[in-house]
């Protein structure tokens, strides 16, 4: 018991030494979106030395070195640190929209080297060197664990409001020209975070403020609108006190696109530089994006990349004027959105969430309570299959729930009583059970095949005597894929009337209980259909739909394919081998070579939804990874080098 | 979104199999006097059941998949175009969706008149490009010549053309009629051919070799007087 006392405390403090590297903690607490790549999982899978000799390895070393002008033998010449973290994010304020990246050093040194033509340029605090860029917006920083490069775009609507406009040293503008951005901001649902750089003393040009930025009374600050009293921040703008009208900034024209330009570029550049500097100062304690439950639910150590996004309410409500949100929130109820990439040995995984909060939950939960048909299994020969695709809803729940989400979207703004009375009168006129009785809502969709189907076209015959031509009618083999689809129906009924009235129009002939439905201009195949036991078939093999007819047809469905199946809400299943090995010779000329060969080397791929779960609806992709490929990486990145080789 | 899923599969693979071929017919009757008429075919057929399958979605490559109300659209405007050019009438034109088979009919009071029209219809859409066809009448010599001038920028772009796309031009069929009131004496093209009664004279070729300027399509054709 001691033992496996001392093991655990080993394996936390491990953990926690790893995670103190880890540079999650400089993110914001309020980022909008995170995206981060596991750079120790990526070389783990493709290590350095073998990524260097690699064909991507060396164009992009060449690259590297060419737009540097340094020669760049290895990826380790980057002075990355390889085995840690790297961080994206993006974070929305009031004033200016930050874009972060936030890099692991190994060698700070070779950072040094790369930007030595611009050491003027760069300022040196506390061992952290600052290269701002007005140009670009974007600044670059470094110290000798991380490296930080930011860029910023300016919110104008900030700049417009004469209080800030003032106080930055703009030129005021017209009424015209407010955007009704405070209407907006008081209104979102979740308000975009403060701007911490406004909110903290700007220095003076010229002037390195080396004491604080605290990190605790940027977050601690009240809702907006922040109010500034600090001095404005262009060393040659007025005080405060000066009216805005007297000062020399009045002797820029106020619609000179180019200087306004380049004064808004110059704010830019001293907010991203502060900012810059606060996130070096920050410690691990400080809040963070750590705090946040649901991006520590997206942040799997062994993923290769995560994604996670702040929730789709607040995005919609912080992108969408206020003037077209009164008219509805159509994400209200939908909460964050994550992403993680898993690459394995077997295979490679995307799986995606998003939250959804309770009442959404409660809707979708009844939705996706209903299973696939386990007659359909029956006629599944999965030896042979190309793809398939399967649904299973509850018609009825979504009948009865969709006015409710119509109402949750559109409901709670200056239309709710109309939207009330509209969802009710839907309810009124539609028989949610006897539609659900027709449309049970499972489905499957089976490519079963490919073969040579004759083809009628139309061609001319010439008259040697004359040349004069008339239009003949010729054949021709093409070929064409076999399908059978299968729908649940407790009432077919409808079915039959349709099918039987399109026997009574010439448009379909029935014959020992299949019925057949001629070639069209939107249709190239026969197709067949059939209603036996509660379901609907349609096809194209008339005789995959005797066998169904009479009973004597013979599935194979292996574990794998059921499970997909009866599992989830969504599957779909596509496999690339058995899609060549069907292919006729006859097809396999030229470029269909090369494509049935990429084919017949890819593995298969799954795509699959199970519904509800914590709260989260998911789906997940996964790739398999052929025999013989080391894994999934390697293989992922030799299946680009040989799709480049098609073209 | 269902519907529409079920369709990507199969879609899919009838683009990965099938390639596409067309067969466009030029068809000209030129009279004593220089009149004449012309009918202009473009015939899809033998591709049908790709442009069915690109017709079910909204777009292919990157590129706008037209809808039939829009085609037929295309293909009125064109031919109320052609009723306002001088020299042209009766006007008429058929479009098949069925084996996707379209044709414009019209009348012409000189074989000038069909160079003017393909000028003005090039003036219109800003192609800058000198008129690779023309064709000439000459009443008192009874000669006919056809003039094509193969232009190396149409080259230039066919070779920019994917492999997979310059094959639907291989397979594409070009033939062009000339009929004629009077027997023919001689002609110049060796690749063209006589019919037996004399009075017309055909070419058929790979579309391919039109636009990368492999075969030529000139002729100067003898009637006799």
């Amino acid at each position: 018991m001691k033992r496996l006392l001392q093991l655990v405390t080993l394996v936390t403090c491990a953990s926690y030494t790893a995670t103190a590297q880890d540079l999650a903690y400089k993110i914001p607490e309020k980022a909008f979106s995170v995206f981060s790549v596991k750079s120790d999982q990526l070389f783990k899978l493709y290590p350095a030395a073998e990524f260097n000799n690699s064909t991507l390895g060396k164009k992009l070393l060449a690259q590297l070195s060419k737009t540097t002008d340094k020669d760049y033998k290895s990826i380790e010449d980057l002075g990355m640190n390889l085995s840690s973290s790297v961080y994206y994010y993006y974070l929305v304020t009031d004033s200016i929209n930050y874009h972060g990246l936030l890099i692991p050093l190994a060698d700070s040194k070779k950072i040094d080297a790369l930007f030595a033509k611009q050491a003027d340029s760069i300022q040196k605090v506390n061992g952290v060197n600052i290269l701002p860029r007005t140009k670009q917006k974007t600044v670059i920083a470094w110290n000798e664990q991380f490296l930080y490069l930011t860029y910023g775009t300016v919110n104008t609507y900030f700049l417009k409001d004469s209080a800030n406009a003032v106080r930055y040293g703009m030129p005021v503008l017209s009424s015209d020209d407010y955007y009704q951005y405070n209407e907006e901001n008081t209104d979102a649902t979740a308000a975009p975070a403060i701007d911490t750089v406004a909110m903290a003393d700007i220095p003076q040009e010229g002037v390195m403020d080396t004491t604080a930025y605290p990190d605790s009374a940027v977050v601690e600050m009240p809702p907006p609108p922040p109010v500034i009293e600090s001095a404005p921040p262009v060393s040659e703008a007025p005080s405060e006190e000066t009216p805005a009208e007297e000062t020399p900034v009045e002797d820029v024209q106020p619609y000179d696109y180019e200087e306004r330009k380049r004064m808004i570029d110059s704010i830019a550049t001293i907010w991203l530089t502060t900012a810059t500097r606060q996130i070096f100062d920050k410690r691990n304690t400080a809040p963070s994006i750590l705090n946040n439950p649901s991006y520590l639910r997206s942040a799997d150590n062994s993923a290769v990349a995560t994604y996670w996004m702040a929730n789709l309410e607040s995005l919609y409500t912080s992108f969408i004027p206020y003037k077209l949100l009164k008219y509805g929130n159509i994400m209200r109820g939908y909460g964050n959105i994550n992403a993680r990439l898993y690459m394995g040995k077997e295979n490679i995984r995307l799986t995606s969430e998003m939250g959804l909060d309770a009442e959404k939950s409660a809707m979708y939960e009844k939705i996706c309570d209903h299973k696939l048909n386990k007659d359909f299994l029956k006629y599944i020969k999965s030896d042979s299959l190309i793809g398939f695709m399967s649904y299973s809803f509850n018609t009825e729940a979504y009948m009865n729930e969709m006015p409710k989400l119509l109402l949750q979207s559109y409901g709670s703004n200056r239309y709710s009583e109309e939207m009330a009375i509209a969802a009710d009168l839907v309810s009124v006129m539609l028989d949610e059970k006897a539609i659900a009785q027709v449309i049970k809502g499972d489905a499957l969709f089976l490519l079963t095949n490919l073969s040579e189907k004759q083809v009628t076209y139309q061609t001319y015959n010439y008259n040697e005597e004359t040349f004069e031509y008339k239009d003949t009618v010729m054949t021709k083999t093409e070929t064409l894929p076999d399908f059978l689809f299968m729908l649940s129906s407790d009432d077919t009924r409808l079915f039959e009337r349709l099918l039987n009235y399109g026997i009574r129009k010439e448009k379909i002939v029935l014959n020992n209980g299949i019925y057949s439905i001629a070639q069209s201009k939107k249709n190239p195949f026969t197709m067949r259909a059939l209603i036996k036991d509660g379901i609907v078939f349609l096809g194209t093999s008339l005789q995959d739909l005797t066998q169904i007819h009479d009973g004597s047809f013979k599935g194979s469905l292996d574990k794998q394919h059921k499970e997909l199946l009866t599992k989830n809400n969504i599957a779909m299943f596509f496999s690339p081998k058995s899609l060549s090995a069907k292919m006729p010779a006859r097809e396999l000329e030229d470029t269909n070579e090369k494509i049935s060969k990429l084919l017949a080397g890819a593995g298969n791929v799954y795509i699959t939804s199970a519904g509800l779960k914590d709260g989260y609806i998911s789906g997940d992709l996964t790739i398999d990874v052929p025999k013989g490929e080391e894994n999934a990486l390697k293989y992922f990145l030799n299946l680009i080098e040989d799709m480049d080789k098609l073209k | 979104m269902f519907k529409n899923v079920r369709f990507i599969i199969p879609l899919f693979i009838i683009s990965v199999l099938l390639s596409s071929c067309f067969e466009i017919v030029e068809d000209v009757t030129v009279k004593k006097d220089g009149s004449g008429s012309m009918k202009l075919t473009l015939n899809f057929s033998q591709s049908k059941t790709k442009i069915g399958a690109i017709m079910l979605m909204d777009s292919i490559n990157g590129y706008k998949v037209p809808n039939r109300n829009e085609i037929e659209d295309q293909i009125e405007q064109a031919a109320a175009r052609l009723k306002t050019i001088r020299g042209i009438s009766n006007v008429s034109h058929t479009a098949d969706f069925t084996n996707f088979i379209a044709s414009i009919n019209f009348s012409f009071r000189n074989v000038a008149d069909v160079n003017n029209l393909v000028k003005e219809l090039l003036a219109e859409t800003d192609i800058k490009t000198k008129i690779p066809l023309s064709y000439r009448y000459n009443r008192e010599e009874a000669l006919f010549s056809k003039d094509y001038t193969f232009s190396p920028d149409v080259k230039e772009q066919f070779n920019r053309l994917k492999e997979r796309d310059k094959e639907v031009f291989r397979t594409a069929s070009y033939i062009s009629i000339l009929r004629f009131e009077n027997t023919i004496s001689s002609y110049s093209n060796q690749g063209a051919k006589m019919s037996k009664n004399q009075l017309a004279i055909m070419q058929r070729l790979p579309v391919s070799d039109l636009v990368s300027g492999k075969a030529n399509i000139s002729n100067q054709i003898q009637l006799s007087r």
